[in-house]
């Protein structure tokens, strides 16, 4: 997947919750778009994250924001097994 | 709910399942829809046409639950029936999106049967329901089902898609594959779906487990 692909530096509107925050609910305007930018991710290699992520956070630094953290949650959802058994391998 | 209609090539799709083990279905009504109809498909017409597939779909549903539930699949089939009937005036414009609706429709059956039997089971009043009188009480559901379907609902309402595939792929059992047929696009994009549902689900219930 060619890094090409780098977000567009355009504003995406988000509630005025700190970045990443878990402390109260995302709308749903904030959730599509993090989970716009996921689906962008998600193929990519580590480095190739990065470097999007990298781009996107001069642009939007709270969707970056939003977007690394929930990339934190898989990473603790996989060492977890969350839902693991039935959604892995097949 | 939404009306949507469907052409009635999409009844002759083929099967992503044998039916070889699955007991045929009583004849509850027509398969087919008249053509007169204007080529739309009713939800019942939908039902009595993937019979198979959804009665499997029930018994996955329910093996899910690991045996915690007795709910036979034929009566949680026929109490889905019954709820998808109701809505008379529902038609789906293709074979995935009845059967998602159909499996959304089942969590819900089952969540709210958990939900009796720890009610009972706490000495609640005791509620007579259509499903309990084909069922065998046994322990089981939890409170993590309800918070877990309530959690998809809160997806539902951001992006249907992921939650349609959680209810496919977790509470269902088909596999990406069969998903990706199912909706006609590829086996990739089904199982980013599945991982961006999967966060979504782990943080929304997390978050609940946090201190407010």
């Amino acid at each position: 997947m060619p890094v090409a692909s780098r977000p567009a530096c355009r504003p995406v509107p988000v509630n005025s919750d700190s970045p990443g925050s878990m402390t109260t609910a995302w709308d749903a305007t904030r959730w599509r778009a993090a989970l716009a930018v996921l689906d962008r991710l998600l193929p990519l290699t580590p480095l190739e994250r990065q470097a999007w992520l990298t781009v996107l956070a001069r642009c939007n630094p709270t969707l970056a924001a939003d977007v690394v953290g929930l990339l934190e949650e898989q990473r603790a959802a996989d060492a977890e097994h969350f839902m693991e058994d039935e959604g892995k391998g097949s | 709910m939404e009306e949507l209609n469907v052409p009635l090539s999409l009844l002759d799709d083929t099967p992503l399942r044998t039916r070889q083990s699955i007991p045929m279905p009583p004849p509850v009504h027509p398969a087919v829809p008249p053509a007169e109809s204007g080529g739309q498909a009713p939800a019942e017409a939908l039902f009595t046409a993937l019979y198979g597939e959804l009665h499997l779909m029930a018994r996955r549903e329910l093996a899910r639950r690991g045996g915690q539930l007795a709910l036979n699949p034929t009566t949680l089939l026929h109490e889905a029936y019954l709820d998808i009937s109701a809505r008379t005036r529902a038609a789906f414009p293709d074979r995935h999106r009845f059967m998602g609706y159909a499996a959304r429709v089942m969590r819900g059956l089952i969540v709210d049967y958990a939900r009796r039997q720890r009610a009972q089971k706490r000495g609640g009043a005791f509620h007579i329901t259509a499903l309990d009188t084909d069922v065998a009480i046994a322990a089981g559901g939890g409170p993590e089902l309800e918070a877990l379907s309530a959690a998809l609902e809160e997806l539902a309402a951001i992006d249907p898609r992921l939650a349609q595939v959680v209810d496919l792929k977790f509470f269902c059992g088909f596999s990406f594959g069969e998903i990706a047929a199912m909706q006609s696009v590829s086996e990739r994009t089904i199982q980013r779906d599945w991982e961006k549902a999967r966060i979504f689900l782990y943080r929304v219930l997390r978050k609940d487990q946090l201190p407010q």
